[in-house]
């Protein structure tokens, strides 16, 4: 994907107040409008809003009423929406440039995708005629002999499970009968453990089967005619024959598997969504549903979370870092954060492979160019690394140091160091606490992401006896993926002098954080030790 | 221009909850004061070892040490180590005038903030009180917190000092959690997680450890840590319903323990038990709820009024954030650390 | 955060919803903590105490009613020390006995002890003259030494009006084991307290409370706490019996619905307050041989009494050793809950008490004391069996033995 920068107008960040994007139309929607209101931005809804808690999942009937009550009342629900679906959203600048369905193109400092989950079908192996668990049952509870069905196949969410059992324990206080079925009873908060309780207390039975599934069978030959449902179920701890529960709904609670992520989010995020177009917050620093994409935030459903209150947590916090995005960060920029030389060629490797959005095209009829935004660069340096003509510079690499390390080297003589490139966040603070082998050289690097072939290439051929990289494990990698494409290069790099060098030089990469001295010590004490074998 | 609020933030508490709220108040330019009563700031997370094997596993540890340099390095917030409250002259209106205590002279500092972020933490439950278990008795029975430390150390040869081809190690869940006998009658949030990662970074580096996980129900939302209890699962590790309530000594200095599998009872032996011991209320709630007015709820954790509003405690300028207000994970904490700046700032917002 | 809703429902259904005796059992969480405490895990592989309560849950509990296993649980409620959910296995089985008994399905020596019980109010079936006159030959027998002690002290006081204690037997120390009432005088000799024995009500056993039988069990307790009113005695002194004692201290007041206006004492607690007050003089250090104590489930994890027989202990024997586990963590000996009374259980108790005697034996002590007559036969009846090189004594007896000389006024 391509993020022409379509605009060119010269907007003045320190004055006007941007509005931010709200994509969806649902509770989650009304949430994060609501929470970054209450900082005094300026939201701008795709739909209007109705605050239907229907898909969302709470335990807690008396939180979710005073948490629904002021949302119901909030004054963006009267406002008017763009009533559009985002088709293409585009970097610009420090915004972002959104074009609609209905031809309207606008101008955003954030985004924020806050759509709400679809309803999971069932799962196979459940009789059709089943219903799968939604908290709006509670409305329409026919007073019979309920089952509720959890961690069928997968492990239901806790939020969900929690609503479930909240119904079940309703049910049963209203002259039914309820039977859970389950492998884990969720006690998520103090709420947690004290619902399971009241509901036992009532008579909510709890049936804990194991790794045989239970048996749902849709019925017509019960001694009760209205009886639609048999299960048969194992109970681990009774341990006897199975369980026969007959009853007249069975809910199976399971969780959601698909969003209403627009398309062109999931373009926008397209490395960073799993199949359902949820954001896949493998990385530490996705925290809430902050992506990779500066100014790009997924609350909710679409970061993979039906948990309310935890929502309400997401978009706070989400709301509070959009706030620093838009008022603070753009004061922050620093013109000398990356360069771009006459060798650029407009290839655009580096727009392609900017995990933040940061690189953008400025299109001009007769010769474009590159543009690097400071306000996003994270100073990887994955696109210095990859550019093909290298025209890219990163300060924060200094290539001075790097001359001096390969001057020491070539002085000092063949094979008698070995190079550690570090980054600074895992390597360069465990370096803090840590004295390394002797025969060792630390290089800290802004991310791993910056070693290219030819530096690591130069260091080996200033005579290095071995190379070794430390990246972040994936997943506490700042930039995402700048330590795998590390990874890689050293991989290719290893290839090569295998089949030149026949393995007089050592190549390795190996992944550490900030909170492992002792370990880094060790592979580098062992890197150092199979070095010197290779050389003997 | 840059312009920073004058009205001043105090934050009492250094571990990854206050310094998450530190980092992003610094960010939106208000002005903070964080008082740390240890010598380090990080608190319990930076006692955390890595859990990565091939990757990380997202148990969110390292975030601590982005937020510790940005605090530390932030030009509007001031940081006192070594120091904690000790008196509040709170008045409706303005700032309120605290007195801070340097706990190794007894010097006291005199601050004016404007509202206050409780961010005090929780304890450990120390698994002495049920000496069942037989920890601080028993060679081999150790805590979660203590394993921690070992693999912080890469010292995890410790847990197999005689170098044997095969160690059977076992996970004790809900130790100090969810046991109304000592008042604790709640889930610590973070414990299945922990065990879970922990198993899975200890079979990484040390193929001869298998591992048993006794637990009475798993807790495992989000994405993350269903599908970490499958590796686990296929790695081996087996999942025992059940928490054996007794650790002996065998003649042959093995831990010995009494349960029932496929409902039988059998005696099984492990080389090392380890204790996932649960969260408590922090030992300065008490003290702190008195010099603040914050009341505490009935587990001695800071009470925060309703689900709907679990930033603000009782007491107006007061905020309270991360695990002092119930157990949470490091993910929790920093989420709750959100909600708690973007109060603060609606409320500062308000009050202009 | 809990909210107002879920605690108006937990306080309402503890008490609106308790329409069958085993509504309680739903608190259980299967946490399983029990399972590993029982010392019957081994005996009995395919029950447990946690299993025993999800049968009843699922509405098997005719299978639990016809097990031997609550014939073989000791009652020790062991397993629930320190529940999670605070519920306790011995009541839990006691509900289940009572069910049986209802059946018709009681061991019969024990339905046979409660038929005695109802016609004579003892557990053996002795009348009152008899009684009488087997305490006062059991006296008589041991006249000298007792007359050296404390003048008049062979003549067995009955019915005292207004005596300081009413001393509250059991049967084995008039019929199988007189060797324990001899010990229990020479102690009232020594420490000469003003002290009585009940010519109408003289067993402080509890077979009906074994059985679940709870009317019959509370027919008892009323006898004794009336008698020790009628007598106007300040103190009902209980023998070395766990669950006697137990009863009295723990059940009495709510089974009757009434607060006890008199005091309820083990006589070992008596020794430990005679002996801070200085009117029990033992020597310190008397004993040579090591000694261990064993707490009685009853006396111990059930009432609380640690402190008072180790403090005695430790004052007059040279080496006092610890097993463990102990006190409130104390292992049953395997004699408990009507198991040494149970004939139907023949000699089972003694192969399901392993644990107790490895226990011991790891101690390396030469004297096991403890303050329960059944933990004592249960005990001797152990080292018996696995002729194991140590000497079983009641702590009563042990500080007998180290009485100061210079005690006889």
């Amino acid at each position: 994907m391509l993020n022409y920068e379509l605009q060119t107008e010269n907007i003045d960040y320190g004055t006007q107040k941007l509005s931010l994007l709200v994509v969806g139309k649902g509770l989650t929607a009304c949430i994060v409008t609501s929470a970054i209101e209450a900082l005094g931005l300026c939201a701008v809804n795709t739909d209007d809003i109705t605050p239907y808690s229907g898909l969302f999942h709470s335990c807690d009937q008396a939180s979710l009423q005073s948490i629904l009550e002021p949302l119901s009342k909030a004054s963006f629900l009267s406002r008017t929406s763009l009533n559009a679906t985002p088709l293409e959203i585009a970097q610009n600048g420090h915004g972002f440039s959104v074009t609609f369905d209905n031809g309207l193109q606008r101008t955003f400092s954030c985004v924020f995708l806050a759509v709400d989950t679809l309803p999971a079908p069932l799962p196979e192996g459940i009789p059709k005629e089943a219903k799968v668990f939604e908290p709006e049952i509670k409305n329409s509870l026919p007073g019979q002999s309920i089952c509720f069905l959890l961690d069928y196949k997968e492990i239901t969410d806790p939020a969900i499970g929690l609503s479930a059992i909240r119904t079940a324990l309703d049910n049963q206080l209203a002259g039914g009968e309820s039977v859970v079925i389950l492998q884990h009873t969720p006690v998520k908060g103090f709420f947690g453990e004290s619902l399971y309780e009241s509901a036992r207390i009532a008579g909510v039975k709890f049936i804990r089967f194991g790794d045989h599934q239970p048996k749902i069978l849709s019925v017509n030959d019960s001694k009760d005619a209205a009886f639609r449902f048999r299960i048969e179920v194992k109970d681990i701890i009774q341990n006897g024959d199975d369980i026969i529960v007959e009853c007249h709904e069975i809910f199976p609670a399971i969780n959601p598997i698909s969003t209403n992520v627009p398309a062109a989010f999931k373009k926008l995020l397209s490395d960073e969504t799993d199949t359902n177009g949820s954001l896949i917050q493998d990385s530490v620093h996705c925290v809430a549903g902050k992506s990779f994409r500066r100014g790009v935030y997924c609350v909710g459903p679409a970061s993979g979370c039906v948990d309310l209150i935890q929502t309400l947590n997401a978009a706070a916090t989400n709301a509070v870092d959009a706030k620093f995005w838009v008022e603070q960060i753009v004061h922050n920029m620093r013109e000398d954060i990356m360069t771009v030389s006459d060798q650029c060629v407009r290839c655009l490797t580096c727009l392609r492979l900017c995990p933040h959005m940061a690189i953008s095209l400025k299109a001009e009829t007769s010769r474009s160019s590159v543009i690097v935004s400071s306000s996003r660069c994270l100073e990887c340096g994955i696109c210095v690394a990859e550019c093909p003509m290298t025209a890219l510079d990163l300060n924060a690499f200094s290539e001075g140091l790097f001359i001096k390390l390969l001057q020491r080297l070539q002085d000092e003589g063949a094979g008698k160091h070995v190079v550690v490139f570090g980054c600074y966040r895992s390597a360069g603070r465990a370096m803090s606490v840590v004295q390394l082998h002797e025969e060792a050289i630390f290089f800290p690097v802004s991310c791993a992401g910056r070693l290219s072939e030819s530096i690591l290439s130069a260091t080996v051929l200033a005579c290095a006896r071995g190379v070794l990289v430390l990246g972040c494990h994936h997943g506490n990698c700042r930039s995402n993926n700048g330590t795998d494409w590390a990874k890689a290069r050293v991989e290719s790099i290893c290839g090569r002098l295998n089949s030149v060098l026949s393995n007089s030089v050592i190549v390795s990469y190996q992944t550490l954080a900030a909170n492992e001295p002792a370990r880094m010590v060790k592979i580098v004490n062992e890197f150092v030790g199979s070095t010197k074998q290779t050389c003997d | 221009m840059l312009r920073t609020d004058e009205r001043k933030i105090m934050i009492i508490g250094g571990g990854i909850a206050g310094l998450a709220v530190g980092k992003s108040l610094s960010d939106n330019r208000i002005p903070f004061v964080l008082v740390e009563k240890t010598d380090e700031l990080g608190g319990h997370s930076k006692s955390w070892a890595c859990m990565a094997t091939e990757g990380c596993l997202s148990c969110h540890g390292c975030l601590v040490y982005d937020y510790d340099d940005e605090v530390s390095s932030s030009q509007i917030g001031q940081i006192y180590l070594g120091h904690e409250l000790s008196h509040v002259e709170r008045s409706s209106k303005g700032n309120q005038k605290v007195r801070i205590r340097n706990i190794q002279n007894g010097d006291e500092t005199e601050l004016e903030v404007y509202s206050i972020v409780i961010a005090v933490g929780f304890d450990v439950f120390d698994p002495k009180e049920k000496s069942f278990w037989g920890y601080g008795r028993i060679d081999g029975v150790m805590t979660l917190a203590d394993l921690n430390i070992i693999m912080r150390l890469d010292q995890t040869e410790k847990l197999n000092p005689s170098q044997k081809d095969s160690v059977d190690l076992a996970f004790f869940q809900c130790v100090g959690s969810r046991d109304k006998s000592i008042g604790c009658n709640y889930c610590s949030q973070y414990c299945c997680g922990a065990a879970i990662r922990a198993t899975l970074k200890l079979i990484h580096e040390r193929p001869e450890f298998h591992f048993t996980i006794f637990y009475i129900d798993l807790q495992l939302p989000g994405k993350t840590l269903p599908s970490l209890m499958d590796e686990a699962r296929a790695k081996g590790v087996s999942f025992l319903q059940g928490v054996p309530g007794e650790i002996s000594q065998a003649e042959d200095g093995k831990l010995q323990v009494l349960l029932e599998v496929d409902g039988i009872n059998v005696a099984k032996e492990f080389d090392r038990i380890i204790l996932s011991v649960g969260q408590q209320p922090p030992s300065s709630a008490a003290l702190l709820s008195h010099i603040l007015g914050a009341p505490l709820n009935e587990f001695g954790f800071f009470d925060t009024g309703t689900l709907a509003d679990p930033a603000r405690s009782a007491v107006g300028g007061v905020y309270v954030v991360g695990s002092c207000s119930g157990p949470a994970t490091i993910e929790d904490s920093v989420l709750s650390a959100g909600r708690v700046v973007s109060a603060i700032i609606a409320d500062m917002n308000e009050a202009r | 955060m809990e909210s107002e809703y879920v605690k108006d429902l937990s306080s309402t259904s503890n008490t609106n919803t308790k329409s069958t005796n085993f509504d309680d059992l739903n608190m259980c969480f299967t946490c399983g903590q029990c399972v590993s405490r029982c010392f019957l895990n081994q005996s009995y592989p395919k029950i447990n105490p946690r299993k025993i309560i999800r049968k009843i849950f699922f509405g098997e509990e005719q299978e639990i009613i016809d097990s031997e296993f609550i014939w073989a649980c000791t009652m020790c409620a062991r397993c629930t020390t320190d529940c999670p959910k605070e519920l306790s296995m011995d009541t839990i089985i006691r509900r289940i006995r009572g069910m049986a008994w209802a059946q018709g399905k009681a061991p019969v020596r024990l339905s046979e002890g409660v038929e005695k019980i109802r016609e004579f109010g003892n557990n053996v079936g002795m009348d009152s003259e008899e009684f009488q006159e087997t305490a006062q030959w059991v006296a008589e027998e041991c006249e000298e030494e007792l007359e050296e002690i404390l003048e008049d002290s062979s003549k067995v006081p009955f019915d005292v009006e207004g005596a300081e204690i009413l001393y509250m037997p059991n049967p084995r120390e008039y019929t199988s084991n007189p060797g324990l009432l001899e010990t229990y005088l020479k102690f009232f000799a020594h420490v000469n307290v003003r002290w009585t024995m009940s010519s109408k009500v003289y067993d402080i056993t509890s077979w009906p409370y074994y059985l679940g039988a709870h009317d019959d069990a509370v027919a008892l307790v009323r006898a004794m706490v009336d008698e020790t009113r009628r007598l106007k005695a300040g103190i009902l002194l209980s023998t070395e019996c766990g669950h006697g004692f137990k009863i009295l201290k723990k059940d009495a007041e709510t089974w009757l619905g009434e607060k006890i206006d008199f005091e309820i004492m083990s006589i070992v607690q008596l020794a430990h307050k005679l002996f801070k007050e200085g009117r029990l003089k033992i020597k310190r250090g008397a004993i040579k041989q090591s000694v261990t104590y064993h707490d009685p489930c009853n006396v111990g994890r059930k009432v609380g009494i640690f402190e008072e027989p180790r403090e005695l202990l430790k004052y007059v024997c040279e080496d006092f050793v610890e097993m463990w586990p102990n006190r409130k963590y104390s292992i049953c000996c395997g004699g408990g809950g009507s198991v040494m009374q149970n004939s139907d259980m023949g000699q089972k108790r003694l192969e399901h008490s392993t644990m107790k005697r490895d226990q011991i034996l790891r101690t390396g002590a030469e004297i096991v004391a403890t303050s329960c007559q059944s933990c004592l036969s249960q005990l001797g009846d152990l080292q018996a069996r696995y002729k194991m090189p140590v000497e079983i004594k009641s702590v009563i007896e042990i500080l007998l033995d180290a009485i100061e000389p210079d005690n006889t006024p």
